[in-house]
C-alpha cells in the first residue's frame, strides 16, 4: 500500500489524455449520418417515420435492433407517429395488449389501435416478438410514403392445414386456470443472514359474466444479526392467508361483488382473522375502456372476526367487528401521461369513532418537450387500531419493524421530475461495456 | 380473412393474387373494406397511383390514403410490384384484426454485410445539430412518516450522454442523502443519516464487431463504506466472443481493466490509514442469452491490488428464467463473493442500531445471495378475457 510509482502514474495519464484526444477529434468529425444514403428510392418523400413509443413493458434494445425502418424519438413534440402501449391480465393468466398509434404531424387524426395476447407462461423473448411483429404490421402504413418503403414487404405464411383444426375448441378446464408458486431468497455475510421463504396457490375463472380469484399463500422471513460479544438478535416475521373473490357483472357499468378471507399476521398480532363482504361497484365509464380510463365508486359492507396472538390495548383476545367501507378510484391513461387517485372511509359499524381514511393519488405527466415529472402522495388518518400489542416494544421490534406500532397517521409521499435536451433520436444501440444485459 | 372490394378499372387479376391473406368480394356491401385505385399522369413524367382505402363495419370510420409515384418508363410488371406493395402496406393494418394476423409479418431487406451494424432509417435522416448528445436532469424525493417513525431519501442526477455505433460516452453525476427517525420509547429517538455522492464518466471506442477499448473515471463518496473521497480512473479492453450487434440475443464479454485509486477515509481504517492509494487490475467475463426458451446470465470477476495483492475479491453471479415445458417455468439468481479487499472499513466498532439498520458495511470474508422460485399454471390458459371489475 505504498504510493504508485511516478512512471505508473505518467504511463496512465498519458493513456487518458491520448483517448480523450481521439473522442475529441472523433466528435468534430461529420456526424455519422449518411446523407444522401437514400440512393435507390426514385422521389424525395418525407424523411423516415420519426416514432415517440410509449410502452412500459416494452424491451426497447431488442426494437431498436428489430424493427429499424422507423427512427426512434425521445419526445411525443418531435415525433410523427405516438404508440401508446397498454396491458391487462387476462383470466388466462397472460396479458392483453393495446397497441395505440396516435398520428401527429401529418398523420393528425389517422388514429389505429391493434390488440393482441400473450400467454402465462411466454418467455420474455417471445413477448418482445410478438409485440415487434403487432407493432411492424401497424407501423407499416404510417412508413408507406418514407423512403425506406421499397425494401419494405408484408409477408404472409399461409397456415397449415390441420386436420379437423375448426374454430371452436372445447375446453375441458371450462375456463378455470390454476397456478402455483414457490420461491425462496436467502442472503448473508459474516455477521448478518436473511432468508425468506413463499409459497402460493391461486384458482381462477374469468369470463365477462363472473369473475372468480381464490388463493392462499404462506410467507415467513428471518434475520439474524450478530452484535459481536456472543450476543446475537434474531428477528422473525411470518404471515398466511386464504382470499376469495367473486364478482358478478350486472351492466357495462354495475358489478356485484363478494370477498371472503382468512389469514393471520404476527405484525399484525392476529391469530386468526376471518372476514366477509359483499358490496357494489359502479363504473362511470365502460369498463371495456378500463385500459385508458376508469372512475370506479365501491361500497362494501362486512363483518371480521379477530383472534389475537397477545392481549391488545383493549384488553381482548378476540373480539367481532361489523363494518362497511366506501372507496372511490380514478385511473387514466392518456398520450400526455397517467393519473391515478384512490380514497378509502372504513368504519366500525359497532364503534362509528372507530374509523381509516386513506387517499393516495400519483400523476405521471409529459409537461412540455422534454419535461416530465411524477408525483406520488398517500395519506391516512387512522382511528381502527384495535389489535395493537398491550406492551411495550423492545428497540429491536422497533428498528426492525416487527410489529405494528401506535399511530394516529401514516404518510407517504414521493415526487421527481426528469428534464433532457439535446439529440432527439434515441435509435443507436451500444452494448459496449454493458455488462450482463446492461 | 378481411373481406375487401377492390374498385380499380386499370388492375388485373396478377393484383388480386399478390395479396394472399384477405378474401376479395365481388360488392361492396359484402366487404369490411373498399380500396378505390385510381391513377394519373404528373408533370413530372411519371405517373401517380392513389390508393385509398375505406374501412366499413368493425373499421367504419378508418380511412387512409396511400399514394405512390412510377416512373413512366417502368414496365407494366414493375408498375404492378409497386402498386401491389402498397396496397398490401395499407391492407396489413386490418388484416391484422383478422383471422390472418397470427400468420402475417413485415420483412425489411437491410443492406448489411456480415457482423456489420444493419441499415435502417437512422442511415437515411438528415445532420443532427445536436450531434447526438443528450443532457438529462433529474430529481427525486420519497417520505414515509407515521407517530413512531419517519424516514426521507432525495436524490439528485445530471447527466450528458452521447450514443453513436462508434463512440459511446456516458457523463453523470448523483447525490443522494436519506434519513430516518425512530422513537425507541417514550423519551428516546434514533435518528440515522446516509449519504453519497459520484461524478463519474465512461467513453467507449468500438474497435471493429468484437472488440472496444475505453475507460472509467469517477469521484466518489460514500458514507457506508467509511469513503470520504475516491478518485479513480480505470482504462479498459473488451471483447465480445459474439458480434456486438447480437446483443438482444447473446453476448459473451471479457473485459480487463488496469486502474488506480486516491481514497480518503471519514474514519481512521482497519490499517490505521486516512488516506491511501491502490493500484488494481480487474478481470471480467460476462455472459448473457435471451431466447425462445427464457433468459440466462452470468458473471465471474475477479478483483485484486496491484500493491497489496493479499487485498482481493473473487465473485460469481448467474440467473436463469426458464420455460421447462408448457405452464412449468423456473427462475434463479445467486451471486457468491469471497471477500478481502474491505481496507477501507472504519476501526470503531459499530453500535447496535447500525447494524441492524445496515447503516454500516461490516467486515466479512464472503457474501451470498440466492433466489430460487417456480411457477407452474395449467388449465384454460388461453383464455383472453379481460375483467377488470372489483379489482384484481
Amino acid at each position: 500500500m505504498t504510493r504508485l510509482p511516478v512512471p505508473i502514474v505518467r504511463a496512465l495519464v498519458t493513456l487518458l489524455l491520448a483517448i480523450v484526444a481521439t473522442t475529441a477529434h472523433a466528435q468534430g468529425a461529420a456526424p455519422p449520418a449518411a446523407p444522401g444514403a437514400a440512393q435507390g428510392a426514385a422521389q424525395a418523400g418525407p424523411p423516415p417515420l420519426r416514432i415517440f413509443l410509449d410502452c412500459y413493458e416494452c424491451d426497447t434494445e431488442y426494437l431498436r435492433r428489430a424493427v429499424t425502418f422507423v427512427d426512434y424519438v425521445r419526445d411525443r413534440g418531435v415525433a410523427d407517429l405516438h404508440v401508446l402501449v397498454t396491458t391487462q391480465s387476462t383470466g388466462g393468466g397472460g396479458s392483453a395488449w393495446t397497441v395505440k398509434f396516435i398520428g401527429l404531424q401529418r398523420f393528425q387524426g389517422l388514429d389505429r389501435t391493434l390488440t393482441f395476447t400473450t400467454g402465462p407462461t411466454a418467455t420474455s423473448d417471445e413477448r418482445r416478438r410478438e409485440f415487434g411483429r403487432i407493432f411492424k404490421l401497424g407501423l407499416v402504413a404510417y412508413a408507406a410514403d418514407t423512403p425506406v418503403a421499397p425494401k419494405l414487404d408484408v409477408t404472409f405464411r399461409s397456415p397449415q392445414q390441420t386436420p379437423g383444426g375448426s374454430a371452436i375448441v372445447r375446453d375441458p378446464w371450462h375456463r378455470w386456470v390454476f397456478r402455483t408458486n414457490a420461491s425462496a431468497s436467502m442472503s448473508g455475510e459474516a455477521s448478518s443472514d436473511y432468508g425468506s421463504y413463499r409459497l402460493n396457490f391461486s384458482g381462477s375463472r374469468v369470463t365477462p359474466d363472473w369473475k372468480v380469484n381464490l388463493s392462499a399463500g404462506t410467507s415467513y422471513n428471518e434475520n439474524t444479526f450478530d452484535l459481536g460479544d456472543g450476543e446475537v438478535i434474531k428477528s422473525i416475521t411470518e404471515s398466511s392467508n386464504v382470499d376469495a373473490l367473486i364478482v358478478k357483472s350486472l351492466t357495462g357499468k354495475w358489478s356485484w361483488g363478494n370477498a371472503g378471507s382468512i389469514s393471520n399476521s404476527s405484525f399484525a398480532n392476529t391469530a386468526r382473522a376471518v372476514a366477509g363482504s359483499t358490496g357494489i361497484e359502479y363504473d362511470f365509464f365502460p369498463y371495456v375502456e378500463s385500459n385508458r380510463r376508469s372512475l370506479t365508486l365501491t361500497y362494501r359492507v362486512g363483518l371480521s372476526n379477530y383472534k389475537y396472538r397477545e392481549l391488545t390495548v383493549y384488553d381482548k383476545l378476540e373480539e367481532t367487528i361489523p363494518n362497511h367501507s366506501i372507496t372511490m378510484s380514478l385511473g387514466l391513461r392518456q398520450p400526455w401521461g397517467s393519473v391515478g387517485a384512490s380514497s378509502t372511509f372504513n368504519q366500525h359499524l359497532n364503534h362509528m369513532d372507530r374509523y381509516r381514511l386513506s387517499t393516495f393519488g400519483n400523476a405521471d405527466v409529459r409537461v412540455f418537450k422534454g419535461f416530465s415529472f411524477y408525483v406520488y402522495a398517500g395519506y391516512s388518518k387512522i382511528k381502527d387500531q384495535i389489535a395493537l400489542r398491550k406492551g411495550a416494544a423492545t428497540p429491536e421490534e422497533i428498528l426492525l419493524r416487527l410489529e405494528q406500532q401506535a399511530t394516529n397517521y401514516s404518510f407517504n409521499y414521493s415526487f421527481g421530475f426528469s428534464y433532457s435536451f439535446g439529440s432527439i433520436f434515441t435509435s443507436i444501440v451500444n452494448p459496449r461495456f454493458g455488462g450482463v444485459f446492461n | 380473412m378481411t373481406r375487401v372490394y377492390l374498385a380499380c378499372d386499370i388492375c388485373d387479376t396478377a393484383l388480386r393474387a399478390t395479396v394472399a391473406f384477405v378474401e376479395f368480394v365481388a360488392a361492396v356491401d359484402q366487404s369490411d373494406l373498399s380500396v378505390t385505385v385510381t391513377s394519373a399522369n404528373d408533370p413530372s413524367g411519371a405517373r401517380t397511383w392513389q390508393l385509398a382505402f375505406s374501412g366499413r363495419g368493425q373499421f367504419a370510420g378508418e380511412t387512409r390514403t396511400l399514394t405512390i409515384s412510377v416512373p413512366t418508363a417502368a414496365t407494366a410488371d414493375e408498375s404492378r410490384t409497386a402498386v401491389a406493395r402498397t396496397l398490401r402496406f395499407g391492407l396489413a393494418e386490418y388484416a391484422a384484426r383478422s383471422g390472418a394476423a397470427p400468420h402475417l409479418d413485415v420483412t425489411f431487406k437491410t443492406t448489411q454485410a456480415a457482423g456489420e451494424e444493419p441499415v435502417g432509417a437512422a442511415a437515411e435522416r438528415g445532420a443532427d445539430p445536436w450531434n447526438y448528445w443528450v443532457f438529462r436532469l433529474g430529481a427525486s424525493g420519497d417520505r414515509f412518516g407515521e407517530h413512531s417513525q419517519s424516514s426521507a431519501y432525495y436524490s439528485g442526477s445530471v447527466s450528458a450522454n452521447r450514443t453513436t455505433e462508434a463512440w459511446k460516452i456516458r457523463l453523470a453525476g448523483y447525490k443522494s442523502t436519506s434519513s430516518s427517525r425512530y422513537l425507541v420509547s417514550e423519551d428516546e429517538t434514533f435518528r440515522s443519516k446516509e449519504g453519497n455522492w459520484s461524478v463519474d464518466s465512461l467513453v467507449v471506442k468500438s474497435l471493429g464487431p468484437h472488440w472496444s477499448a475505453g475507460f472509467t473515471a469517477a469521484v466518489t463518496s460514500s458514507s457506508f463504506s467509511n469513503q470520504r473521497l475516491v478518485t479513480s480512473i480505470n482504462p479498459a479492453v473488451e471483447y465480445d466472443f459474439f458480434p456486438y450487434s447480437e446483443s438482444a440475443e447473446r453476448s459473451l464479454t471479457l473485459q480487463y481493466t488496469v486502474g488506480v485509486s486516491r481514497y480518503s477515509y471519514s474514519q481512521i481504517t482497519l490499517y490505521d490509514k486516512l488516506e491511501e492509494t491502490m493500484p488494481k487490475h480487474v478481470l471480467e467475463v460476462s455472459l448473457g442469452f435471451r431466447q425462445p426458451w427464457g433468459s440466462a446470465g452470468a458473471s465471474a470477476t475477479f478483483w485484486q491490488s496491484l500493491s497489496e495483492p493479499s487485498f482481493n475479491r473473487q465473485s460469481l453471479y448467474g440467473n436463469v428464467s426458464v420455460r421447462i415445458y408448457k405452464g412449468l417455468s423456473v427462475n434463479g439468481s445467486g451471486d457468491f463473493a469471497r471477500i478481502r479487499d474491505q481496507f477501507y472499513l472504519e476501526k470503531s466498532e459499530a453500535t447496535e442500531e447500525e447494524i441492524l439498520l445496515r447503516l454500516r458495511q461490516i467486515a466479512t470474508g464472503h457474501r451470498f445471495s440466492m433466489n430460487f422460485g417456480f411457477t407452474y399454471s395449467f388449465g384454460s390458459l388461453s383464455n383472453a378475457t379481460v375483467n377488470p371489475r372489483f379489482g384484481r
